[in-house]
């Protein structure tokens, strides 16, 4: 049964509906078929592939795939709100609670898929889906890919959002592991805190500056094996950033907060810590304990309308300006 | 050495394992349609199964009553539900038009032949194209014959298979590689011109929806040849070239045969490597564990026995047709294995007693 539809992507149209038999909200994504030259949208078999195979809490849920006459669908669970949402609307206060409570159910939701060897390939707050009863779920698995198993296989560069995107790839590797997922959750991690984009670069070559601007660069030191990849370029060679810096840049962090920040957005892959890791944390354990989902911040009650929403992007817009012009002064 | 696949199976199976509880019903049921070319049928446990007449939604329903360890309508985790009794491979669909299995045996295997000869044009790695034969083997279990010609759902299945298995072709190149191979020249000038080209492009576009709902949107499937490597790396035999081969030649043409609706990939992962070490007379210690004693690689034992059988089965009706037709037929591309494999072993007509001795035994 559907209600209205919520959105429309490349590939295809989003209805929010509600299942007959259990009245639960669910979302139909209906795929547009035969318009491709070359068939099936290789975005929709991914996600096909992959989410019938996982089943998690803190993985969306595919209840259901049917073709009609036109269409592909996939039905999946109906998730409200986005953390992105959350991260832009300025009147919610997070406190260190929530954040170590959402950064839990993501590493728990990507643990469950390095488990199954998947990689995510597009880890952003835009992907990451709230339920009403507040729990995180992970979402958008059309760059998903299997973990190849032999590492003759070459991989796309070309993937993941900028602003979340490992430096590795940044650099054009054509191997690389569930570390580029690892970083992306780092640096969601530090967006949540900030409540602005950690990394924004306007364009790939400026992304790699602003990545080592903030970070520093890397050398075969700190990263063995870096000069040698297809995308190497010599840049600017930025100090790393002291403990003390990072202190100042991230005020409310905790020190096990900052390591376990620090371990997610290592330079080399190869040191980066994997999602078992990162749980057993001790950020984790230490106080205070994780917000229970039930009790975490929810988005607004009404929609923004459309005016308010490009309004608050406006500012959003500045706001990264801003963090980007400070960070070339210092 | 070929009969000491037979008498390895004897020494083994005379001895306590001979029938155990859950695996009787599968074993019984593939050996017996092995011997008389697949024309028994063991009603018993076969009715409970009948994939094609399912509601085309139920992605979750899919169920495998044939195997006796386990339970109707639920599904474990994990488990495979794509593998099925031979008994109830043989009341598929297209014998219910009133195709003889035989029939449909060999209309599969210039099926996966078509796909095979496609994808070495694509240049395609070889787990895509075992990807695509066995969605085409699937394809048959929930459709029948009559109602689709089996090169265009094998177009379909390879189309989708190198979307699944992340080995991206154009649509056009499929479509080209496809009208040169179902027109048996290679060297066709084939382009967008051409009828035939449009012809086969339509065709995989429809096709493959249809396929990916045929197969329940069930896409993930395990490479045996990852498995067979892994055995190999675990018994140091990955670079002892001519097991090797044998190994992935066993998967390649085992493609040809059902045998992958039967067993699941590590079955014939193991039987593969079963094959190789013992048809290139390789000494290898394969002493299971104690306490594992009915297992094999990892996997029940009798199932790799029967798995091998099935092919040696299968390479022996090959070499008869080979023999008795004089003219070379498609099946001459097996040959090289095929005689590799006889003279490795040392003859032919030993090959051909090997698989009824074995037999015998677990009865």
């Amino acid at each position: 049964m559907i209600e209205k539809k919520v959105g429309e992507g490349t590939y295809a149209v989003v209805y929010v509906g509600r299942a007959k038999d259990t009245k639960r909200q669910i979302a139909i994504k209906m795929i547009k078929v035969g318009e491709f030259k070359d068939g099936l949208d290789m975005s929709a078999i991914r996600e096909i592939k992959f989410l019938q195979e996982l089943r998690h809490p803190n993985v969306i849920e595919l209840l259901d795939v049917f073709s009609s006459e036109t269409n592909l669908n996939i039905v999946l669970e109906f998730l409200p709100a986005d953390l992105e949402v959350l991260i832009k609307d300025k009147t919610i206060i997070f406190s260190p609670a929530d954040i170590k409570s959402w950064l839990l159910m993501t590493l728990r939701g990507l643990h469950h898929c390095h488990r199954n060897f998947i990689l995510h390939r597009d880890l952003k707050p835009n992907n990451l889906l709230l339920s009403p009863s507040g729990h995180l779920k992970l979402a958008d698995f059309g760059l998903a890919r299997a973990l190849p198993a032999s590492p003759r296989v070459n991989l796309t560069p070309r993937v993941v959002t900028r602003w979340y995107r490992a430096p590795e790839l940044l650099f054009e590797s054509r191997h690389y592991t569930t570390a580029v997922d690892i970083w992306s959750v780092g640096i969601i991690f530090a967006e949540l805190m900030l409540r602005t984009p950690y990394l924004p670069g306007a364009s790939d070559l400026e992304q790699i500056d602003v990545t080592f601007r903030a970070l520093g660069t890397p050398t075969e030191a700190t990263w063995p094996g870096v000069s040698s990849l297809p995308g190497y370029k010599q840049i600017q060679n930025y100090p790393t950033p002291s403990r003390q810096e990072l202190q100042n840049r991230f005020l409310a962090a905790s020190d096990n907060a900052l390591d376990l920040m620090n371990d997610m957005i290592h330079f080399d892959p190869a040191k980066r810590i994997d999602t078992t890791q990162a749980l057993l944390s001790k950020y984790f354990t230490e106080s205070p304990p994780p917000t229970r989902p039930e009790n975490l911040p929810k988005k607004a009650k009404q929609d923004p309308d459309w005016e308010e929403q490009a309004l608050k992007n406006e500012e959003r817009e500045k706001l990264i300006q801003k963090t980007r012009e400070a960070r070339m002064r210092a | 050495m070929s009969s000491s696949i037979s008498s390895d199976s004897n020494a083994t199976t005379g001895s306590p394992v001979s029938s155990n509880g859950s695996s009787t019903t599968l074993v019984n049921d593939s050996s017996s349609a092995n011997t008389t070319s697949n024309s028994t049928h063991d009603t018993k446990d076969v009715d409970a199964l009948d994939s094609s007449k399912k509601p085309e939604r139920t992605t979750k329903e899919r169920v495998d009553s044939g195997k006796p360890n386990h339970k109707p309508e639920t599904l474990v985790p994990g488990q495979n539900v794509w593998i099925f009794s031979m008994a109830q491979v043989a009341k598929s669909p297209s014998a219910k038009d009133g195709i003889p299995t035989k029939h449909e045996f060999i209309q599969r295997a210039k099926g996966v032949n078509f796909i095979i000869v496609t994808g070495t044009q694509l240049r395609l790695p070889p787990m895509t194209i075992y990807a695509a034969a066995l969605f085409l083997h699937r394809f048959y279990l929930r459709h029948s014959l009559k109602k689709f010609h089996i090169y265009e759902v094998g177009a379909a299945c390879l189309f989708l298979a190198t979307k699944v298995e992340e080995s991206n072709r154009r649509l056009k190149d499929v479509a080209i590689a496809c009208t040169r191979v179902a027109s048996k020249d290679m060297n066709k000038v084939v382009d967008e011109q051409s009828k035939d080209y449009w012809k086969w492009r339509d065709t995989i576009i429809y096709n493959e929806e249809l396929a990916l709902e045929a197969l329940c949107f069930d896409l993930t499937l395990k490479s045996p040849y990852e498995i067979c490597t892994e055995l190999m790396i675990k018994h140091e035999m990955e670079l002892v070239e001519p097991v090797r081969k044998a190994g992935q030649h066993f998967i390649h043409d085992s493609c040809k045969t059902v045998l992958g609706l039967i067993y699941s990939a590590e079955v014939i992962a193991a039987a593969a490597f079963y094959w190789a070490v013992r048809s290139t007379g390789t000494k290898i210690d394969l002493k299971p564990k104690n306490g594992e004693e009915n297992k094999l690689l990892g996997v029940k034992k009798q199932h790799v026995y029967d798995a091998v059988n099935m092919m040696a089965d299968f390479y022996s009706t090959l070499q008869e047709t080979v023999l008795s037709s004089e003219r070379k037929n498609k099946y001459t591309r097996m040959t090289p294995s095929n005689k590799r494999k006889a003279s490795d072993s040392s003859s032919s007509t030993s090959k051909k007693n090997k698989p009824d001795e074995a037999q015998t035994v677990p009865v």
